[in-house]
């Protein structure tokens, strides 16, 4: 499976700024030290190889939306945040407006950062497209429809020109859906939030997102361990430090870097990859904390190395 | 889990050793709360030596933050000596360096808290 991240932050968008840019060209420049390039290629070796990712590429600012590419013709995209129109941008321009295509998009909860992207997405308008809006919540269409009606958007719901159906699923029950196997847990969250893991062809990838692991109740924690068990890829809801998560933000919905290594290790995770990202975190923050994570499943490691990432908008895994 | 505690004066000086990870945690915490409660009820303040500590996952952490806002709650005093240099980043990494007032032995966090304390433990030691 080739897993591509659209969209990575937290809560809400964000953008780098005029402040943000300024500082990485003061930083490259910092770096270069007066040195002097022979051609482009130079210069991007420069870029590519020397600088710090923070400095010479970035995170990006969009909000949750990650695509799962199984190889089988249908479109599988967990959440519909910001960089869901992104992704769209892309699909338009790769040509897939020209022919009829099936999305199947699932979605963790109908917070605001997760459902966005949708009125911004092309293929929603697109006669002849099939969109399957696939959930756990009850009120997946009235909450699509609210923030498409006056006087908050000025297309409405009932414009999109696909044929869009909502299809309700159980969590912890099975599903096979475009070709892969689906199955759904409750998280977590305030109003409820809902992981999935994707199985095909012997390999898993548990997106889990939006989800509280406050690691108090031993059956909980069983849970979560049994549903991330030898994943080859988690996406995880890391947005916090331990300190804030359980202090000035617990109970806010979320989880921190070091659980999810310290849940990783219980489940025998594969990799590791930190997901939507607090938006007041800058590039160096974001890798800073990357470098602690790494040292921490160092230090409290027993068996096997566990791989980490940090999930950047326009990150390709494959598993 | 027995944290080996000792008293001087007004301080209670605890000292679990090991891993304190999924399987441990909760011992951990169930016994370093009996000792908060106590604390909260006779003003014994309490430092909590690390020295001992080879690590602590997330669950550790936690336990020790259930004690810090029971502490705080109690209007009491906890405080974190003599942790290990894998410890010590373990506290960066999670921030709880700034949760915990932390000291490089117990003598020096004896010496910040009670000054009858800091006399008795080093009259011991000698």
């Amino acid at each position: 499976m080739r897993v591509h991240f659209w969209g990575t932050r937290g809560s809400l968008p964000i953008a780098l700024g005029g402040k943000g840019s300024r500082n990485k060209v003061f930083q490259a420049l910092q770096k270069a030290n007066g040195r002097s390039f022979a051609d482009d290629d130079a210069i991007n070796s420069f870029i590519d190889t020397e600088l710090p990712f923070s400095v010479g590429s970035g995170f990006g600012g969009n909000s949750s939306c990650v695509e799962i590419d199984a190889g089988h013709g249908e479109y599988i995209i967990c959440d519909m945040g910001s960089g869901l129109r992104e992704m769209a941008q892309n699909l338009m321009a790769e040509g897939a407006g020209s022919t009829p295509q099936t999305y199947n998009i699932f979605l963790s909860h109908l917070h605001w950062d997760h459902i966005m992207g949708l009125p911004f997405f092309i293929p929603a308008y697109i006669p002849g497209n099939k969109i399957r809006i696939h959930g756990c919540h009850s009120v997946i269409e009235e909450a699509l429809r609210k923030q498409q009606e006056n006087p908050s958007f000025p297309v409405h719901f009932d414009f999109f020109g696909s044929d869009i159906e909502i299809i309700t699923l159980e969590p912890e029950k099975t599903y096979n859906i475009a070709g892969v196997s689906v199955r759904a847990i409750k998280q977590p969250h305030h109003g409820d939030s809902y992981g999935y893991r994707f199985e095909d062809a012997g390999k898993s990838v548990v997106y889990s997102t939006d989800g509280e692991h406050k690691l108090e109740e031993q059956e909980q924690t069983d849970r979560f361990v049994e549903f991330y068990r030898d994943a080859d890829l988690l996406i995880f809801d890391a947005m916090y430090t331990m300190a804030e998560m359980i202090s000035v933000k617990e109970d806010w919905g979320h989880s921190s870097n070091i659980i999810g290594v310290d849940l990783s290790h219980l489940a025998g995770v594969k990799h590791y990859c930190m997901f939507h990202h607090e938006p007041v975190y800058d590039d160096n923050m974001l890798e800073k904390v990357l470098m602690e994570t790494l040292r921490y499943e160092e230090i409290t490691r027993e068996g096997n190395a566990l791989q980490i990432s940090t999930a950047y908008d326009g990150l390709e895994i494959h598993v | 889990m027995d944290l080996k505690p000792q008293t001087f004066e007004d301080v209670v000086i605890l000292s679990p050793a090991g891993r304190i990870d999924h399987n441990t945690a909760g011992e951990f915490q169930a016994a370093l709360m009996t000792h908060v409660e106590d604390s909260g009820v006779s003003g014994t303040k309490i430092v909590l030596d690390l020295g001992g500590i080879v690590y602590m996952s997330s669950v550790g952490l936690r336990a020790l933050m259930v004690a810090a806002k029971q502490s705080k709650e109690d209007e009491g005093t906890i405080v974190i000596a003599a942790m290990q240099a894998d410890m010590k980043e373990i506290f960066e990494i999670s921030r709880f360096h700034f949760v915990f007032k932390t000291f490089g032995s117990v003598s020096e966090a004896l010496i910040e808290i009670s000054e009858t304390a800091a006399k008795a433990y080093q009259a011991a030691e000698d």
